[in-house]
């Protein structure tokens, strides 16, 4: 278990450091610098501006520059976005925002999808199963921005209920946390009843209702354990897309977050930015992937990890 | 299979060796052998397929509604004597089913004009038209990505399965870096360095070249980014299926790695693939949507859902329409993908029969 951790924990570095150096190669390569804006047109001045940044230096050098920079807490300073302010602070700022939002979604949409998809499998073929089924099948078809937008219509232009933009009280992370959830909400649920429908035809579960297990404890102590599995496998990505924030999500509801700002910062081409956001992002991703199949094996003890890092 | 020496294809001759067989004593098969074990394999799985998806009442409403959005989005436009890109003077932010005063006057002396149903834009161009324009750019984009992303998605997907060991660890450690990448990254790479020798290799004009480099570079994005969730399938099912015996008796037959894996392997996931693709293609509709959301998607007079709704989302206050037909053709169109999907995964899920209640 130790040895095999460690294996994964050395891949997982060297995936982030393979994500970082494509991340670094790419952005190098779209054509365009931080530098050409109307302010300066001169290539004189826009190379002099790049020297001084070192982006005059060889591309492997400037990467391992950068990436022993990054190791030691040195993440430089913006070229653009909020001109020659250092990364690390800028990022501490905004991540932040984008982490409450997301972990208030992912806080809301995990149990629901669990508890809906399993309330769908359990009553197969009734109304409460069509009803989320129908449910589910529109959540996941509706576009985010779509949803977002619709969603400050009705409960904050029309209805007046609800803050349209900020995070300044409780009641402003109720829309962007339901436009942001509603999509992993439908998954879950989709995934939650798959998995349902086929345990609940196993022999197990019939044998622990023989031995006179009552409903809640057949599904939440018997059923759950293997229907959440899938659950699992989706939810680590996701956690990391999500407390990283949403683009769509964060400019229809103004939040000063993350995401939103990434993407500025890569249409602007503000090196520092894009790369201090990307190993981050990389780093939560293969961090919940590892967490994930650690869990994995503390739910279902029958999946051995060390084989299925060949196998599975 | 053979696990000490993951690069060798090679059977594993233990086996035999302890029945008292060695590998010298299998012999090729000849041709008249071969045409025989193959008609006993043919498998009749095709009409019963097609059966089952058609009494699922959900793949048949999603195959009704995809065949609505296909009729609306390539005949419609003939229907309708006005061009996505026509602007009609005097039809700036026209009401559905108003007429522009030079139209109210033909209609006075008594000639046909064909009625705006649902309004001109800001730019006074018909919005049904663009709408139909619009859903069929967006059909476009989620097809060829989604074929684009099935053909690498399987092929690397096959070849880690197939392989296993070290192979198989490197590719999938290379698709968690890919779905590491910033996407909007990529796009937006493809598109600024692609947009000249695009223009070069398809010349000025073309119907190719009225997509736009956004367009064709959205799609190469698309299958640099999204092959992993296909590969990640194919392997999984790649995995499963190489132990199996009809495997080791293709391998007994002579059959090389290359004709395994596309005569056996590949067409034994075939239902899962096309399960996966039909769930791929709402994400690439959705990125789409997302870049034109952006600004990154199609070139300006051209329109898709996405760029529509993006737009209707500038003017939502004054003129909500326009943001609710292109959102719900969208949504319509994803929820039709969807829906043939999961159904089409039921169909070919064998487990389903038997499972179904009475």
């Amino acid at each position: 278990m130790l040895t095999y951790c460690l294996k994964r924990i050395a891949l997982a570095i060297l995936t982030v450091l393979a994500t970082a150096f494509l991340t670094f190669w790419l952005m190098n390569a779209v054509p365009g610098s931080p530098f050409y804006s109307d302010k300066y047109q001169d290539p004189q001045i826009v190379a002099e501006l790049e020297a001084k940044y070192g982006l005059d230096q060889p591309l492997l050098k400037q990467f391992g520059t950068y990436i022993f920079g990054f190791i030691q807490g040195e993440m430089g300073v913006s070229l653009k976005m909020q001109k020659n302010r250092q990364v690390a602070e800028i990022i501490t700022e905004k991540f932040p925002v984008s982490a409450g939002v997301g972990l208030a979604a992912l806080g809301w949409a995990m149990p629901a999808g669990l508890l809906l998809g399993m309330l769908a499998a359990w009553k197969r073929g009734a109304w409460p199963d069509g009803l989320l089924r129908a449910l589910a099948a529109l959540g996941v078809a509706v576009p985010g921005f779509v949803l977002a937008a619709l969603l400050l219509l009705l409960f904050g232009v029309a209805l007046k209920i609800l803050p349209t933009w900020g995070l300044d009280s409780w009641r402003a992370y109720i829309l962007p946390c339901l436009a942001l959830g509603l999509y992993p909400m439908c998954y879950i649920l989709r995934l939650t009843r798959a998995a349902m429908l086929e345990i609940l035809s196993q022999e197990y579960i019939r044998a622990a209702r023989l031995r006179g297990a009552g409903t809640g404890r057949l599904l939440f102590k018997h059923a759950l354990r293997g229907a959440i599995l899938p659950v699992l496998t989706y939810a680590g990505p996701l956690a990391a897309y999500l407390i990283t924030g949403g683009f769509v999500v964060e400019s229809v509801f103004s939040i000063p977050g993350l995401g939103r700002y990434f993407v500025q910062s890569v249409l602007a081409r503000d090196y520092p930015l894009i790369m201090a956001t990307t190993i981050l992002l990389a780093l939560l991703l293969v961090a919940l992937i590892l967490l994930v199949d650690i869990l994995y094996h503390l739910v279902d003890p029958r999946i051995r990890l060390a084989k299925e890092a060949r196998d599975e | 299979m053979n696990k000490g020496r993951p690069w060798s294809f090679q059977v594993d001759t233990e086996r035999f060796r302890y029945a008292g067989y060695r590998e010298d004593d299998f012999l090729p098969a000849g041709p008249e052998q071969l045409a025989a074990v193959i008609q006993a394999a043919e498998p009749a799985r095709a009409g019963r397929i097609a059966g089952r998806l058609l009494r699922s009442r959900q793949a048949l409403s999603g195959l009704i509604i995809l065949g609505l959005l296909l009729l609306f989005a390539v005949v419609g436009p003939m229907a309708i004597p006005y061009g996505y890109d026509q602007q009609i003077r005097g039809g700036n932010h026209l009401r559905p089913l108003e007429y522009t005063a030079a139209e109210e006057q033909l209609l006075a002396a008594g000639d046909p004009v064909c009625p705006h149903w649902l309004g001109c834009d800001g730019l006074g161009r018909d919005y049904l038209v663009r709408l139909m324009y619009g859903a069929r750019i967006s059909l476009l984009v989620g097809l060829s990505a989604a074929l684009v992303a099935l053909a690498v998605g399987a092929a690397m997907g096959a070849l880690a399965g197939w392989l296993g060991g070290r192979a198989d660890l490197i590719l999938m450690r290379v698709a968690e870096v890919f779905s590491a990448v910033p996407d909007v990254l990529v796009v937006l790479l493809l598109q600024v360095s692609l947009e000249e020798p695009l223009r070069q290799l398809l010349g000025r004009g073309g119907s190719f070249v009225a997509l736009g480099p956004g367009l064709i570079s959205m799609f190469m994005a698309f299958a640099l980014l999204y092959w992993v969730g296909m590969a990640r399938v194919v392997r999984g099912q790649v995995l499963r299926l190489k132990g199996q015996d009809f495997v080791l008796a293709a391998r007994a037959l002579g059959g090389g790695s290359g004709r395994i894996i596309r005569r056996h392997l590949l067409p034994h996931c075939a239902g899962e693939i096309i399960a996966v693709t039909c769930l791929q293609i709402p994400g690439a509709i959705f990125l789409e949507s997302f870049l034109s959301f952006l600004g990154l998607g199609v070139a300006a007079p051209l329109a898709s859902l996405g760029s529509l709704a993006a737009d209707g989302l500038g003017g939502v206050y004054s003129y909500p329409d326009r943001l609710v037909w292109p959102a719900l053709l969208l949504t319509l169109m994803i929820l039709a993908f969807n829906l043939l999907g999961d159904g089409l995964r039921d169909a070919l899920d064998p487990r389903t029969e038997q499972e179904a209640r009475p």
